[in-house]
């Protein structure tokens, strides 16, 4: 997948979380939607970044 | 007990995990052990005793259904959600006991609060149920503040891993595969001594070029035994061939692209010494014992992932171009014993305590480090070696004392608006002073650590925990303030007493030539200056009876007294107290 897709796949990642917080707070289902979100970042740097090169909030 | 330990880091990390995961064995046999891996590399599990369960986070799994989609599509995300919620239900109905996140990454502390249910007990990034990060536990606190490339920290990563755990590392708990290939069916010239060579790293930009690696091995050709296998991954085939072809002996085997990870273990286990730069290799040496000439870059830090065999030597150079290959030939003839051990640059692995190197001919780069063992382990506060450093300190103990004024503000009468803009403002300061001294970097990223520790609270909590981390900051400041002004005041008396010295003479002269016009003013002057040296230098006041006199003859307007007094008396005393003084305060 190309990085433009991977953006705009987070972005509407980002969206949906934010919709689910703003009616029904931080939920379990917005955690899963994090950590897709989580999932696509690093695919958009590579698989794999060494741990402490990234700040992790 | 049911432990998950989350390493989803790359094979060298797996590697560094390994005496974690033995410790956390030896300490619970009865522990049913879980490891999630990432799938590429699950083959750095294997061999591994004190795995009961390997658990592969494959992401391409899950984020499959939300790849491919048509521009303006919507987003459809629940299947990503279902297929990952299920197997987060199938991981979290396991109950595990702990879960230890060795990864530090947002993604793991995401899936650790997600599987820990609620008797778990987490160390390790995971977070609050607000999703605000959440570090539980001082290790990973540590790891937080203080460990990377570029930053100050020399504990090793493995040990850093076990602290993180809980757990007491062992010699014994670094240990090879517990079977491994035999040598010789890999080549049968290795019944001769032989030395491994890994002429990759895990980034190109670690990585030592072709040619000049080829010259490394025609030399130690030349001048050592042995035979020297190279050996590497696939994607390193094209540079290994390069190497052989200009290096062109029977002596080189070439093993590049042709091993698995545990015949390469092997290899590494059966041989005289290991050349390497920062890679899985340099992890196999430390569980097979064998030494490694460690090729090492500004981009590493070699005190975290460097080599664990002691006699190891790391060869540092800021880029692999700046990397001479005679360096690399000496050390290597060093660490076999073939040359004089003694030089004048040299970095060795010397002991197995936490900073086990030994270095030496580098400049003293120590001042952070020692500040970082200070911190958190309570030894003593570095001293501020020079004026840039001094200032700093000081600029940042008078920030925490704004900070810490509009923190109180908060709560009291007026704009809680303005004291959380100055606020603001106020805590802006202190990545400022770290880039004027960047040497105090490990006290603020403690700060700002810790503030990130305290978690969501309501605001009148908040700020007392705020305010209490301040204080301590103020704490750990205060000696050297008081230091450095007691450091001021000697260097004022220093520069005090000769100048008294020398007026006691002129005085004394101008008092015998009867010039009282300007005697006076010069004697009441002397008197003022001595005045603040005894309340500087404080209970010391060895002339008390001289001035005592002096003063009594002044007032007798017996100057011919005044003036003997002054340059027989108060000046040899001047000068026998400021012997006495020491130079600089310890």
């Amino acid at each position: 997948m190309r990085p433009e897709e991977l953006s705009q796949v987070l972005e509407k990642l980002r969206q949906f979380a934010e919709k689910i917080v703003e009616t029904r707070s931080y939920t379990q289902e917005v955690e899963q939607v994090k950590i897709l979100e989580e999932m696509i970042k690093e695919q958009l740097i590579h698989e794999n970044p060494r741990p402490a090169t990234r700040p992790p909030r | 007990m049911k432990i998950l330990v989350l390493q989803l880091a790359r094979l060298g990390d797996i590697y560094l995990t390994w005496p974690t995961l033995s410790a956390l064995k030896r300490e619970n046999p009865s522990a049913h052990i879980t490891l999630m891996v990432r799938p590429r590399f699950v083959s750095a599990t294997e061999g591994c005793k004190s795995i009961d369960l390997v658990e592969e986070l494959s992401v391409s799994q899950f984020i499959q259904p939300l790849i491919g989609l048509a521009d303006g599509e919507e987003l459809k995300v629940e299947g990503a959600i279902d297929l990952l919620g299920q197997w987060i239900e199938r991981l979290k109905s396991q109950n595990f006991d702990r879960i230890i996140n060795l990864t530090f990454s947002p993604l793991s502390s995401f899936l650790t609060h997600a599987i820990a249910g609620p008797q778990t007990e987490v160390v390790g990034y995971t977070r609050h149920e607000d999703g605000y990060l959440a570090i539980p536990d001082d290790a990973s606190a540590y790891f937080y503040a203080q460990v990377g490339v570029g930053l100050d920290n020399r504990f090793h990563l493995a040990d850093i891993f076990a602290s993180v755990a809980k757990v007491e590392l062992l010699p014994a708990d670094w240990h090879p595969p517990s079977s491994l290939p035999e040598v010789l069916g890999i080549d049968a010239r290795l019944v001769s001594p032989y030395v491994v060579v890994h002429i990759g790293a895990s980034e190109t930009h670690k990585t030592y070029p072709p040619e000049r690696f080829a010259e490394v091995l025609r030399e130690l050709l030349d001048r050592s035994p042995f035979l020297f296998v190279l050996v590497g991954s696939g994607d390193e085939h094209d540079q290994a061939a390069q190497i052989e072809k200009l290096v062109s002996s029977e002596r080189i085997i070439n093993q590049v692209g042709r091993t698995t990870l545990l015949e390469t273990f092997a290899l590494v286990g059966g041989a005289e010494g290991t050349i390497a730069g920062d890679s899985v290799v340099i992890h196999m040496a430390s569980h097979t014992n064998t030494k490694v000439v460690n090729l090492s870059f500004a981009t590493v830090n070699f005190y975290e992932t460097g080599p664990r065999a002691l006699g190891s030597r790391v060869v540092w150079a800021v880029n692999p171009q700046q990397l001479e290959p005679q360096r690399i030939v000496e050390e290597f003839l060093r660490l076999a014993n073939l040359l004089d051990a003694s030089s004048e640059r040299s970095i060795v692995r010397t002991s197995h305590a936490l900073e086990g190197f030994t270095v030496c001919g580098y400049p003293d780069t120590s001042f952070a480090f020692r500040l970082i063992k200070s911190i958190y382990m309570g030894e003593p506060r570095p001293e501020l070696l020079n004026d840039s450093l001094r200032i700093a300190a000081r600029r940042l103990f008078e920030a925490t004392e704004l900070i810490q004024y509009q923190i109180t503000a908060l709560s009291g009468p007026g704009s809680r608006q303005d004291a959380f803009q100055i606020l603001d403002q106020a805590e802006g300061l202190l990545p400022t002073i770290v880039q004027m001294a960047p040497e105090l970097r490990p006290l603020v990223a403690w700060l700002e650590t810790e503030k990130i520790r305290l978690g969501p609270k309501p605001l009148a909590e908040l700020s007392r925990q705020t305010l209490d981390l301040y204080w301590q900051l103020q704490d750990f400041l205060r000696p050297w303030q008081d230091a450095s002004r007691e450091s001021e005041v000697l260097r004022t008396c220093h520069q005090l007493f000769p100048t008294l010295e020398d007026a006691c003479l002129a005085c004394a002269e101008m008092l015998r030539l009867h010039n009282f016009t300007e005697a006076q003013p010069l004697f009441l002057n002397l008197i003022d200056g001595y005045s603040w040296l005894m309340d500087a230098l404080r209970p010391e006041t060895p002339n008390e009876s001289t001035v005592r006199d002096l003063l009594q003859a002044y007032e007798n307007k017996d100057f011919v007294e005044v003036a003997d007094l002054l340059q027989y008396r108060l000046r040899p005393g001047l000068a026998e107290w400021r012997s006495s003084l020491p130079l600089a305060i310890e």
